[in-house]
């Protein structure tokens, strides 16, 4: 019994260490956020792609990066939550199809120096 | 001529009904962040699903009963109960989570609410369950679903590094992370090989009535079906590994998917795309949902079929529909799509041997069989996938833990 009990203590402890990303990773996440944003941001300026889909898309974006802000902003990560808060509030700009590639694509420069 | 037709067809619906939410999700995360090197799981993953649909497939046509009418039967009561058990909890999960793809890919192609998307493709869905024949089903879901050819067309256009796709077609590991390179080829592998698909495999073919003359049928949709249906496995792992693995992107988003058909083909491929994903996805909510109630009502032995007006069979009926309802209760809590689609591969990986076992054991028992029971070369194969079966069983849990679900 008390065997069950410490494995299942042990995967309890693992279960919740995996919960939440580490800083370095969530910096991480925001340079992808950032370059896909881009990246979409890209397609839309060219008309590749129809107004719903890059509203949609970037709406999802724009929910991540901010969760991320949030995240970072709690693990004192003040610099790489603001380079968060940015890539949410261009990923916004974008989802009522402002040219906001260039700005996305430097984000995700920082985001990727950072997580360095 | 009518024979090759009825064949072609059956293939064709076989490639477009192979993806599912699942294999959507796995083939692009474990292609932008392994790149090519995990695509010879995928053949592992296809390869089982032809030897032990094929199986399924022969004890139908051999016994004219489907696999779990055998299993209950040949099994007992209490083995029959646990199957029914974690298959159904699979079956919800896996359904819910077709539902809730569903309702996103609506949402990226009307822009309405989520919310209300859902309950517009839960409607759609029952809809289509009531109305449609069975093959009609299997055709029309199949047929729309071959838009995701499309991704075929845009992983040519990246024109990624052939020679090291190639390369992924051999078992490798160059990588760091072991852990997350095992936990994506779990997936790979669950995705490919969901218990519901055998189900459905085996109670579509008592439906469309298939005796020993159709084992070559059998064959053929099983084999050339599922084979050419995992090409669009590879297609949507290289179209990752070319477009997202480069520039480090990490899909967390059905969106993403779709928007590495956009990138090469522009607008005409994201609406393929989107519209393949959509059919494939909701083919699948529907072969999840019949599956759930083909289980139960063969388990206790109710009238069942698609053949039958719903009158004929009012619990088969009435199982399905309480599925759907179910699984509209999961979705609407909130609850990611996309982690929930991880989630449900990697529960139906834990609960892989119970259905594949089972199946076995049923297509060597020569008095159900007769003369059909397995050969060697079935046999021997069967086996071999067993036993990758309980490995990867055993080890899912663990390595969605130790690698943060996948997010490493």
């Amino acid at each position: 019994m008390q065997r069950l009990r410490g494995l299942l203590a042990a995967v309890l402890v693992l279960a919740l260490a995996a919960c939440g990303g580490s800083p370095h990773k969530n910096i991480e996440s925001v340079q992808s956020l950032a370059t896909e944003g881009a990246l979409l941001a890209r397609q839309s300026e060219h008309g590749d792609a129809t107004t719903v889909f890059v509203r949609v898309h970037a709406g999802y974006l724009k929910q991540e990066a901010n969760k991320l802000a949030h995240a970072l902003a709690g693990q004192r990560e003040l610099r790489a939550s603001r380079v968060a808060s940015a890539v949410a509030r261009d990923l916004e700009r974008l989802r009522h199809g402002a040219a906001v590639s260039a700005d996305l694509e430097r984000l995700a420069g920082r985001a990727e120096r950072l997580a360095k | 001529m009518k024979k090759l037709l009825q064949i072609a067809l059956g293939i064709l619906a076989a490639i477009g009904g192979f993806v599912d939410i699942g294999d959507l999700v796995f083939n692009v995360e474990a292609g932008a962040t392994f790149g090519y090197q995990l695509l010879w799981v995928v053949v592992v993953g296809v390869v089982g699903i032809i030897v032990y649909s094929e199986m399924c497939g022969r004890v139908a046509a051999a016994s004219k009963r489907p696999v779990f009418d055998a299993v209950r039967e040949r099994m007992g009561f209490g083995v029959g109960a646990g199957v029914l058990i974690a298959s159904q909890f699979v079956n919800l999960m896996t359904l819910a989570a077709e539902i809730g793809g569903a309702a996103l890919l609506l949402e990226l192609l009307a822009g309405l609410s989520y919310r209300g998307l859902i309950v517009v493709a839960v409607i759609g869905l029952g809809v289509a369950i009531w109305v449609l024949p069975f093959d009609w089903i299997e055709r029309v879901f199949g047929y729309m679903g071959l838009c995701l050819l499309v991704f075929v067309v845009g992983a040519i256009k990246l024109q990624p590094d052939w020679g090291a796709v190639g390369h992924g077609f051999v078992p490798h590991a160059d990588t760091g992370n072991f852990l997350l390179y095992a936990y994506f080829a779990v997936g790979l592998l669950g995705a490919a090989m969901t218990p519901y698909e055998v189900y459905f495999y085996s109670s579509g073919a008592v439906e469309e009535g298939w005796t020993p003359k159709d084992l070559g049928l059998n064959r053929a949709n099983s084999m050339i079906g599922y084979a050419l249906g995992g090409v669009l496995s590879f297609a949507l792992m290289i179209t990752a590994g070319a477009l997202y693995l480069p520039k480090s992107i990490e899909p967390q988003f059905i969106g993403t998917v779709a928007l590495a058909a956009d990138v090469p083909l522009g607008t005409i491929g994201l609406i393929l795309a989107l519209v393949g994903m959509l059919f494939a996805v909701g083919g699948a909510a529907i072969d999840t949902c019949l599956s759930g109630a083909y289980n139960v009502s063969q388990f206790f032995g109710w009238e069942w079929g698609k053949h039958r007006r719903a009158a004929a069979a009012p619990r088969f009926t009435l199982s399905w529909i309480v599925l759907l309802v179910l699984a509209f209760g999961v979705v609407m809590t909130g609850i990611d799509p996309i982690l929930l689609t991880e989630y449900s591969v990697i529960f139906s990986v834990v609960a892989l041997p119970l259905t594949y076992l089972p199946i076995l054991l049923v297509a060597n028992d020569k008095a159900y069989m007769g003369r059909y029971t397995n050969g060697r070369l079935a046999n021997v194969f069967g086996l071999i996938y067993l036993a990758i079966i309980m490995v990867i069983s055993l080890t899912a849990i663990p390595l969605m833990i130790l690698t943060n679900g996948g997010t490493g």
